[in-house]
């Protein structure tokens, strides 16, 4: 089989995963950098954070990505006060820009009204940066956040920012 | 050898695949020709399919959808409904998503998968293809400039099963 014939190949591909393991001074400032999508489009198929440290003030953080080519967007909307969230609360990612907020959920990935899921298989993301914004820092607070992905090439990877 | 065939079926594991088909201007989009993309070779389980804008597109108001032309019966339909409004001066890293559905048009999504309002959901679980080739129709606009790179990711349904690009 010749190189040529071999680059016509399609790849086998399973789901990934990365973490960005929080620490203390994350959350007392903003943005803060979450993940890194090089090497080719990925498909996202989950995205959530998980509250280590308990949060004590009013935080709400915007997921938003900045692609390398093109305007940096939010991916979501604006979350809820997360104030007195405690260790083992998970922030899931619906897949949804206009949607509800990221969901603060009791470690299950559930909701009160329901479980938390993606809205669609996967959510294609092309290489650039994820990271949140948020216009309320706090002082206690950390949390690790993960990634669960299908790299699109070989070379495509989602690594902690 | 009918055995050993018969071994390495039960094998086979149905995991899934991706395949990368970069854009070629001198071929695809300047031809102003519908041209094709994908060669599916056996039965597979497709999973997701999209464009990726990789090189700004020119000024021709190609109105572009997916096609599948089967090799028994040997006739063309359409994947899906045409892309809502002329692709003409797409910014690099502009997506066009399909939704999985043959009546849903192909959707125009910036960076991220999304649409302007929302997320451009794949409509499918799995869409069956048989042996044949996935196009691309580019309307009757003519030539134009730019390059799509283009990405399917599929599931064989036997060995010997696969996509290769054209």
């Amino acid at each position: 089989m010749s190189v040529t014939q071999l680059a016509q190949n399609s790849f086998q591909v399973g789901i990934k995963g990365a973490v960005n393991r929080g620490v203390l001074a994350d959350m007392q400032a903003s943005p803060v950098n979450l993940f890194r999508v090089s090497g080719g489009p990925v498909l996202v198929s989950q995205l959530w954070g998980f509250v280590t440290t308990g949060i004590t003030n009013a935080v709400i953080p915007i997921l938003t990505f900045n692609p390398d080519t093109g305007a940096a967007a939010a991916i979501a909307t604006v979350m809820l006060t997360m104030a007195g969230f405690a260790p083992g609360t998970m922030i899931v990612w619906g897949g949804t820009r206009a949607g509800a907020a990221p969901v603060p959920t009791a470690a299950l990935g559930m909701s009160a009204a329901g479980e938390t899921v993606m809205v669609s298989d996967y959510v294609i993301l092309v290489p650039g940066l994820l990271y949140y914004t948020n216009a309320v820092v706090d002082t206690t607070g950390i949390m690790d956040w993960f990634i669960n992905y299908i790299p699109c090439t070989p070379g495509a990877l989602v690594a902690a920012a | 050898m009918g055995a050993l065939k018969q071994a390495l079926g039960a094998l086979h594991q149905n995991e899934m695949r991706c395949i990368h088909r970069p854009g070629v201007n001198a071929t695809d989009l300047g031809t102003g020709l519908d041209y094709n993309i994908f060669n599916v070779e056996g039965n597979v389980e497709i999973r997701m399919m999209f464009g990726q804008v990789t090189t700004v597109i020119g000024a021709t108001a190609n109105l572009i959808f997916l096609n599948f032309t089967s090799v028994v019966p040997a006739a063309t339909v359409p994947l899906c409904a045409v892309v809502g409004a002329a692709i003409n001066a797409d910014a690099v890293n502009t997506l066009y998503v399909w939704a999985g559905t043959i009546a849903g048009a192909l959707t125009v999504a910036p960076n991220i998968g999304h649409s302007g309002t929302d997320l451009q959901a794949w409509g499918g679980n799995t869409i069956l293809l048989s042996p044949g080739v996935i196009g691309v129709d580019v309307g009757a606009a003519g030539a134009n400039t730019g390059d799509i790179d283009w990405y399917i990711l599929y599931t064989p349904c036997y060995p010997g099963a696969e996509i290769t690009i054209l």
